[in-house]
């Protein structure tokens, strides 16, 4: 019976309905757009990141986190391949690294390199290695290297020149190789593109004497939701040995950091908005309620009871709030589709800085269940708490002032 | 006389006006809190970074940032010293001794970046000695005196009173190796920077690449940020043979912070004044529906349809005025109170946030530039979303609306 009254309520004036109905939706929407788009600047920031340095999920020795040399390097031969990539269904490809700190000599010059043994293939799947090759290829052949171009640049050195590297191998043993150059790598990143020294995998265990190890093993997902769920699983296959697990939010505490200080700002924003969205929706629905004064003194000196009278504006009130709701999702969704595929364009010294660092400059908007889900929550109660202001007047309301006018 | 109906009709209908008023109050502060706590956080991160390491202004040999020979020190340093205390933007100033090499300790080895100081210089000029969480910041009397971060002590197995060993190359492309006694270490915000960074005595490193005291880098602190242009550019033309560039050259972080936060910003703003726009205007839109009896009348009894108009314009304009105004000067009262006692960011769930050397209150910072300038942009935005609903007034037939 309320409910009816109430359904035609809401339609008898419909102008009234859509105002106030689209004071809400607008309010969805402007609330899910910031969200979305703060959220959408996170996750680029945790791809670019993961993927030019740690990989969503790496495999290490437990003791290489807080010692970082050869001597931590693991086992990684087929059975421990096997291990891993069936530990789990959300793991998409393995990327096995293994890396330390040497004295690169050219002819006249010598410098500190980063010298990292990898499968260029896989290498190139996570984040298209080849194509910042800029002079000659990734070669299989004994005893060659990639250099990145700026190395290159301070050792004076360019492809078929030789290159020797000198440092320590597994267990305090020499290591020490001369080296074809096939290939220069221009990176985007000057710290690497200053220090970069690529082997190939093999060509690195031999001279490391670290023969089938490795130091990190990255993990890729099927898909960036997955992580927990792939990390867990692979966790569990390989416990009891020294391997241990790590996430990305474990090897880049600085992003995390970063990030949450981020996410902390953005919640002040949010309820600033709300400030301003709450006045909106508020404004709406007093002027609605001062124009509906008149109907509320006719209708309570006709004998209808202030409380029944009251239940029939707020289930008005819950079903302007719902179809707000329901159609400010409709239209964003629309929204944020459109800023996915056309994402949000930095422009300045910004856009320039991270394009120097190999990213796009751009802020895709993020579409997650939970935005939808908190926003909308947040909104409707929002909405809720302002249809008291139609109730309380209901009940203070006096009859005679109201049905004079 | 317009002027004088539309102030009474304001005052009529307090409840409606009211809510209008506190709208446009909401919007102003919005718009202006959004741009204090921005500018605010961005000056924050800033000043963490210049005062930290670095300064307004830093000169080097002028291949020295790319190439980062040790043979490309700063020839005739004492002169630009000399001309650097004459200069009074300068408020102090460093030089530093850098190379690039290896640590080794008996468990591993790793690549670092080296920093000889002057430690009274570099006291007077930086703030990092504060973040020096154990020994002293190279004051000690102990021979090829070493601090590094805690982080990458860890990675050594290190700790104070501890010898290692650094390799660099020298001057003449050699390479040289020596080792420094650990008797200091420090946390920064960065843990990049911490694994990364060594510091020692600018003498004990010079003497060993070079056999004599140089500097690769004077870094200065202005006492205006301001004019690190107009003194970089003197120094420039003083001494050819070397480069002195500002900080906004120096750090491309520093452009990324100033120039990402500004289009944050910007997209900020532009939903709240967008939500500010949509409140206005269904506000007022409602409120024209409520009248419509009312304006209906007065159309009937003689009164122009650009009267009507202007009418409802002026209330749009008087309300917004003093909604404005309040909102102007609650948004100052708000960045005062919050300029001192500042906005916490831990308690909005950045917790742990402070164990990693972030500032987590937040203090909002408004020019006054800024201040106006959002000022206007509230002002246009509310009469701009006040025009739809007074030209909905002009459509209104005054034979339907008076018979209801």
């Amino acid at each position: 019976m309320y409910l009816k009254l109430a359904w035609r309520n809401i339609w008898r004036n419909k102008r009234r309905t859509l105002i106030t109905v689209s004071s809400i939706m607008f309010a969805v929407i402007f609330a899910m757009f910031l969200e979305s788009i703060e959220r959408g600047s996170h996750n680029v920031a945790i791809e670019n990141m993961t993927r030019f340095h740690t990989g969503y999920i790496q495999v290490q020795d437990y003791r290489f986190e807080d010692q970082p040399s050869l001597d931590n390097a693991f086992l990684y031969d087929a059975e421990q391949r096997n291990q891993i990539l069936s530990a789990s269904e959300s793991i998409n490809y393995l990327v096995p690294r293994i890396e330390t700190f040497m004295l690169a000599a050219g002819d006249d010059v010598t410098k500190g390199a980063m010298v990292l043994g990898i499968d260029p293939e896989k290498e190139d799947r996570l984040n298209n290695l080849k194509s910042h090759l800029v002079e000659g290829a990734f070669s299989s052949g004994n005893q060659t290297a990639v250099i990145a171009a700026g190395f290159a640049e301070r050792l004076e050195l360019s492809r078929g020149d030789s290159l020797v590297l000198l440092g320590q191998g597994r267990f305090g043993r020499t290591a020490a190789g001369k080296f074809e150059i096939t290939g220069i790598v221009d990176l985007p990143m000057r710290a690497m593109n200053n220090q970069m020294v690529y082997l190939s995998l093999e060509n690195a265990q031999r001279l490391f004497s670290a023969d089938q190890r490795i130091t990190n093993l990255l993990v890729t997902p099927n898909s960036p939701q997955q992580v927990e769920q792939a990390a867990r699983e692979i966790a569990e296959a390989i416990s009891g040995g020294d391997l241990r697990v790590f996430t990305w939010q474990e090897l880049l505490p600085d992003l995390v950091e970063a990030l949450n200080f981020d996410r902390a700002s953005t919640r002040f924003l949010m309820g600033i908005l709300y400030v301003v969205i709450g006045f909106g929706i508020f404004g709406t629905i007093l002027t609605m309620t001062l124009e509906r004064l008149y109907e509320f003194g006719m209708l309570i000196s006709i004998g209808m009871h202030r409380a029944k009278l009251a239940s029939v504006v707020f289930l008005e009130t819950l079903f302007m709030a719902i179809i707000g709701v329901a159609s400010g999702y409709f239209f964003s969704t629309f929204l944020l589709l459109y800023f996915k595929a056309n994402p949000i364009e930095l422009g300045g010294d910004a856009a320039e800085i991270i394009s120097e660092y190999g990213f796009d400059p751009i802020i895709p908007a993020a579409i997650a269940s939970d935005i939808y889900l908190f926003q909308g929550a947040f909104v409707f109660a929002l909405s809720i708490l302002i249809s008291f202001y139609p109730i309380m007047k209901i009940f203070t309301l006096n009859t005679m002032e109201a049905s004079r006018k | 006389m317009l002027i004088f109906i539309s102030w009474r009709n304001i005052w009529r209908h307090p409840a409606r006006s009211g809510v209008l008023l506190g709208a446009i109050i909401a919007g102003m502060w919005a718009g202006i809190m959004v741009s204090g706590l921005t500018n605010g956080m961005m000056e924050q991160r800033f000043n963490n970074l210049i005062e930290e390491s670095i300064t307004h202004v830093q000169i080097h040999h002028p291949e020295f940032v790319t190439e980062r020979d040790p043979d490309m020190f700063i020839r005739k340093s004492d002169e630009i010293i000399e001309f650097l205390r004459s200069l009074e933007e300068v408020h102090s100033f460093t030089a530093r001794t850098l190379a690039g090499g290896m640590i080794q300790s008996p468990q591993t080895t790793a690549g670092v970046q080296i920093q000889g100081v002057k430690v009274e210089w570099e006291k007077s000029t930086t703030t990092f000695h504060e973040n020096m969480t154990r020994g002293d910041y190279l004051n000690t009397d102990t021979r090829n005196a070493l601090v590094m971060g805690e982080e990458l002590a860890d990675k050594l197995e290190m700790e104070m009173g501890k010898r290692v060993v650094l390799t660099f190359p020298t001057a003449d492309g050699e390479m040289t190796s020596a080792a420094f006694n650990i008797t200091g270490l420090y946390r920064s915000a960065s843990s990049q920077f911490d694994a990364q960074q060594v510091f020692v005595r600018s003498s004990d490193l010079s003497e060993l690449i070079a056999g004599e005291t140089v500097y690769h880098e004077i870094a200065m602190m202005l006492n205006d940020a301001d004019s690190s242009e107009v003194v970089a550019s003197r120094i420039n033309d003083e001494f050819p043979n070397v480069k002195a560039e500002t900080w906004y050259q120096i750090s491309p972080e520093l452009r990324y912070i100033a120039d990402f936060g500004n289009s944050m910003t910007f997209y900020v703003m532009l939903v709240i004044m967008l939500a500010l726009a949509f409140g206005i205007l269904n506000t007022m839109l409602m409120a024209i529906f409520e009248r419509m009896r009312e304006l209906g009348m007065l159309m009937a009894v003689g009164m122009s349809k650009g009267r009507i108009f202007l009418m409802i314009m002026f209330e749009s304009i008087m309300l917004t005025c003093s909604g404005a105004i309040a909102g102007m000067l609650l948004a100052y009262l708000s960045i005062q109170w919050l300029g001192d006692t500042g906005i916490d960011m831990a308690a909005l769930g950045g917790e742990s946030l402070s164990e990693f050397g972030y500032d987590t209150v937040v203090y909002p910072v408004i020019t006054s530039a800024d201040f106006m300038a959002i000022a206007i942009l509230v002002v246009v935005t509310v009469l701009v979303s006040a025009v739809y609903p007074s030209y909905k007034a002009l459509k209104i037939k005054p034979a339907d609306v008076v018979r209801e």
